[in-house]
């Protein structure tokens, strides 16, 4: 894996995020997945906890899927 | 007659029961239903008895029971938090009440069952293997039987019961397996209908726009946020501005 910089800078916000939401990693795929995510569950689980890279679209996703699913944003 | 032989005999009509169940009911209230019918008329000594499912948080999502009198005292069991439905659920182990008047387990309960007339019990755990491998059963609810004299069931009833409840509690945890799939699957539609709504937004914009395909989503990604919208809004929204506002707007 090569060393990404930015990537690692915007896992560490998304991993916050995360744990600040409070969210279970099934429910968070499916809202993923349906905006347009293409990572597995098993991927964005191995992401979140620094195993694994994504590439920008789907860290832009996973990110904006935490945003869309956390309490800033009701239901 | 040995209790084996009596067993035996009863064996035959129990199963037919619930094969039946198996084979015809699809609906789990009806289902619990017809198992505590069975359970209420092979045993002797029963006024009546129930079936009820439980949640992992210990709340009833699905009871049928034979009579008013064992829905009342199973109510009472969750209004109240305590009894034997739920100890036997809870330990995942068969509780027998012999004399309801000398039982000190739950005494709130057994005041009040106590008016209701209620004066010996036994409740057994539905149990299916754990489905995430571990070793010990998992509880999915309680089936048990009542009745208005002390001592009405022995140690061959409660064996009776929990040969009831094993294939009832296989059966009950298939249709709520299949109840999951039947919510996922709808899940999945919407998902799917989502994703080709934001597909098609972004395929718009890196036309429109002459953008990237990143850079059309974070075009739109950043107008979810400001406009406080869902991503499947603002795409809707792009794909039809006029006819398909966004949900948020009144």
């Amino acid at each position: 894996m090569s060393v990404d910089g930015d990537g690692e800078a915007q896992r560490e916000l998304t991993a916050k995020a995360f744990r600040h939401a409070e969210l279970e990693i099934d429910d968070l795929w499916m809202h993923y997945f349906s905006i347009g995510g293409d990572a597995g569950a098993m991927e964005i689980e191995a992401y979140l906890h620094g195993s694994y890279m994504l590439r920008p679209i789907q860290r832009d996703l996973l990110d904006h899927a935490i945003y869309e699913l956390g309490d800033s944003h009701g239901d | 007659m040995t209790q084996k032989h009596q067993k035996a005999g009863e064996l035959p009509d129990i199963f037919a029961r619930v094969a039946g169940l198996l084979l015809t009911e699809p609906v789990v209230d009806r289902a619990v239903a017809n198992i505590a019918q069975a359970a209420h008329e092979t045993l002797a000594g029963s006024v009546g008895a129930g079936g009820t499912l439980i949640d992992a948080q210990g709340r009833p999502t699905s009871r049928a029971s034979t009579n008013s009198l064992v829905e009342e005292a199973d109510r009472l069991q969750y209004d109240l938090g305590q009894g034997p439905c739920l100890a036997a659920w809870a330990g995942a182990r068969t509780v027998r009440v012999d004399d309801l008047r000398q039982d000190d387990r739950w005494p709130e309960w057994r005041d009040a069952s106590a008016r209701l007339g209620l004066m010996s019990c036994i409740s057994v755990p539905m149990l299916v293997p754990d489905v995430t491998g571990g070793n010990d059963p998992e509880a999915i609810g309680a089936l048990k039987v009542y009745a208005d004299r002390p001592h009405a069931f022995d140690e061959h009833s409660e064996q009776v019961l929990s040969l009831l409840a094993g294939p009832a509690a296989l059966f009950l945890s298939n249709l709520q397996a299949r109840e999951r799939v039947a919510h996922l699957s709808e899940a999945l539609k919407g998902a799917l209908h989502s994703r080709s709504l934001i597909d098609m937004a972004k395929g718009m914009l890196m036309e429109r726009l002459r953008l990237s395909e990143h850079g059309a989503l974070q075009v739109m990604i950043t107008r979810s946020r400001t406009e406080e919208v869902f991503l499947s809004d603002v795409a809707r929204d792009i794909i039809e501005p006029s006819t398909d506002p966004p949900s948020r707007t009144p």
